[in-house]
């Protein structure tokens, strides 16, 4: 299996006026490669042209902006720890508060089939928001665990709490969960985002290892799932363990990216369980990814998130929009 | 009529010309194809449990994984008790939290405590005690509705309270509003963990959430306990009883031991703490300072860091009325308020 590594400068490069401090998330605009939205602990919420390497719009929260996204090209929805859930209209550049949360809001995503804004918060529910009118429209508990993570595509909808427990939700009729499972890894959900073809979903954990696991719950096809180590380093006899924090899917090729603290991004084929590319090692943890919707760009957001593995200087909080080639995305 | 047992399982070989009522059951389960013979559990030994178990927390301690997080040792299986996540994000809004409320310190010497808990309940995980056989096997064989029991010594669940605090404190905004939980300052429930030395008792678990200072208080019991079973670490106990005076005095100077332990270890923030910050900010309830979530603990709720007068048997007075702790006799909740002042 090679691993191919591509030369920096050629298609790669970094953007500029970049958040002052760790970025929480990167999304790319539904229809276009061309905006970015980037939420970030210095409390903004930054919208970048990615072709022309400008920041086009900033607007603040109180407290640091834990995720954010798109509704469409003119409007961005975005929640933090002041749990308030934000909108923007990026042609009038106006806000509007379209509600709270009992605690810090940790995942936004919206959610195309019903028009419906999504915030997955530590106060252990998911709240659903009419996006044209400043109303939550349903309460959803998650087992009183915090949400930690969240994926919806068409109608799957599928968030990843604390105590590694999972609820599959069908976002048209969120009167009671789908399924209720456990994780199939054993220690605490880091990421967890749905195929595009809508038929399972990958899910990473603290621990290095990512799962493919299948929604359909018939034997046969649950009998198809499986998980693999990745984002470790083997330094002298010890491997030392990082979590995959970020997972983006190529929506042409339902390949997939992850994102780990040891600094590198990897390509996986899921259903060939190949990995098909590594990119060069980044200056730190790798903290949150995105694929363009036609899957010709990687955003790859880098900043320091463990506080704990802080050394004397802070890494730099930097965002590489990287062009990506069939080779690496395109399943062999 | 007689409910059909065979269709409850789901294969009845008389089908439609059964005498007996084919009911669907309170769990209705469909077989798609008659079941698969199952793999019993006792199939798997003991040691093969505890071998999954210590291969799993080796590689977690020495790869330096983050150590806030829940553990499940089985497939499918649910997770050990007593551990509970925490994820980065979560961590780092304390953090920020207490630079605004310039706690900064207190913080820190929490994070770095409940690391070092947690840390302590894993390497727990790595000495195949009877108990937590019996605990594995009861997550191995789990259904639905059962309780699994916690493994761990009593100083987890002040942890537990610990991490409890992030989950209450996320839920009600302990940081903007100023509540504090009641559970960090709830009453503890003293547990006899001096009984004949039965191992059992050494894990009995203990429901109830204390506070932090409980959870130092306890700690240290716990440490001296595990020393005394184990016969090849020294007594942690024989070290604060040369500085004991009074009974107030454990936690200061057991306090400055434990920190003194985990320095080896390598705290992890390393550049921002001091030993003095830490003695100081997390052990010391009787004066005025403020608790980590800013706010003046009033005098009604240190009485749930000291017991009562009433609780204590004529021995543990005995014991904190003098000079030092006689190893085997050192009362296991905390002194009265009253012996404490000098």
């Amino acid at each position: 299996m090679t691993v191919t590594r591509v030369a920096e400068s050629r298609t790669e490069f970094k953007l500029k006026s970049l958040p002052e401090d760790a970025i929480s998330s990167v999304k790319f605009a539904p229809k276009s490669n061309q905006y970015l939205l980037v939420s970030s602990w210095d409390c903004s919420v930054r919208l970048y042209d990615v072709t022309a390497n400008i920041e086009r719009h900033k607007y603040n929260h109180e407290l640091p902006v834990l995720d954010v996204c798109f509704r469409d090209a003119v409007h961005s929805y975005s929640g933090g720890l002041d749990q308030t859930l934000k909108m923007y209209d990026l042609n009038a550049s106006t806000e509007t508060i379209l509600g709270e949360h009992k605690g810090a809001i940790r995942c936004v995503e919206f959610a195309s089939e019903l028009n419906a804004v999504l915030t997955g918060s530590w106060d252990g529910t998911v709240k659903m928001w009419d996006s044209r009118v400043p109303n939550c429209v349903g309460t959803y508990n998650q087992g009183n665990e915090r949400v930690y993570t969240m994926s919806i595509v068409g109608e799957k909808f599928v968030v990843g709490t604390s105590g590694r427990k999972i609820f599959v939700w069908d976002v048209r009729n969120m009167g009671h969960v789908n399924q209720r499972r456990e994780s199939s890894l054993k220690y605490q959900t880091r990421c967890i985002r749905v195929f595009p073809n809508k038929q399972g979903y990958v899910l990473s954990s603290i621990e290095g290892r990512v799962a493919v696991e299948y929604l359909d719950s018939n034997p046969e096809v649950q009998k198809k799932k499986y998980a693999f180590k990745c984002h470790r380093i083997k330094e002298g006899g010890l491997e030392k363990i990082y979590p995959v924090n970020a997972i983006s899917f190529h929506s042409v090729y339902n390949t997939f990216a992850t994102g780990g603290s040891d600094g590198y991004v990897n390509i996986w084929d899921g259903f060939n369980k190949k990995r098909l590319c590594q990119f060069h090692r980044y200056n730190t943890a790798v903290s949150a990814l995105a694929f363009s919707h036609d899957g010709s760009a990687l955003a790859i957001a880098c900043s320091q998130l463990d506080d704990s593995q802080i050394e004397a200087s802070k890494p730099e909080d930097t965002i590489y929009i990287r062009y990506v080639t069939d080779q690496e995305t395109k399943p062999k | 009529m007689i409910v059909c047992k065979f269709f409850q399982q789901g294969y009845c070989r008389y089908g439609q010309n059964c005498r007996f009522e084919h009911v669907y059951g309170s769990k209705y389960t469909y077989h798609a194809t008659t079941p698969q013979p199952v793999v019993t559990n006792t199939e798997h030994t003991d040691e093969q449990l505890v071998n999954q178990v210590q291969t799993d927390v080796k590689s977690v301690l020495h790869g330096s994984q983050w150590i806030l997080s829940c553990y499940a040792p089985y497939k499918e299986k649910p997770i050990i008790p007593g551990i509970h996540d925490l994820s980065p994000e979560e961590m780092r809004l304390f953090i920020y939290e207490s630079k605004r409320n310039n706690t900064l310190e207190q913080a820190i010497a929490y994070i770095n405590n409940l690391t070092r808990e947690t840390r302590q309940k894993y390497e727990q995980l790595l000495q195949p005690t009877p108990h937590l056989i019996k605990v594995l096997r009861s997550i191995m064989q789990y259904k639905e509705g059962q309780t699994v029991l916690s493994p761990f010594t009593a100083t987890q669940s002040g942890s537990g309270a610990a991490t409890s605090v992030f989950r209450s404190a996320v839920q009600s905004s302990v940081f903007t509003q100023n509540n504090p939980t009641p559970s960090i300052f709830s009453q503890n429930n003293p547990q006899n963990m001096f009984d004949n030395g039965a191992t059992n008792n050494m894990f009995a678990q203990n429901s109830t959430q204390l506070g932090i200072t409980d959870a130092g208080a306890k700690s240290i019991f716990a440490q001296a306990n595990q020393n005394v079973f184990a016969q090849n670490q020294t007594n942690v106990f024989s070290n604060t009883n040369q500085n004991l005076q009074n009974p107030s005095n454990i936690f200061a100077s057991a306090n400055q031991n434990l920190f003194k332990q985990n320095d080896t270890q390598g705290s992890p923030f390393q550049l921002n703490i001091s030993q003095q910050n830490m003695d100081t900010n997390t052990f010391q309830k009787s004066n005025t300072q403020q608790s980590i979530f800013g706010q003046n603990v009033p005098s009604v709720e240190q009485s749930g860091v000291y017991s009562k007068m009433e609780e204590l048997t004529p021995d543990d007075l005995e014991a904190f009325k003098s000079d030092k702790f006689q190893l085997g006799f050192v009362p296991e909740i905390a002194p009265p308020q009253e012996l404490c002042n000098n």
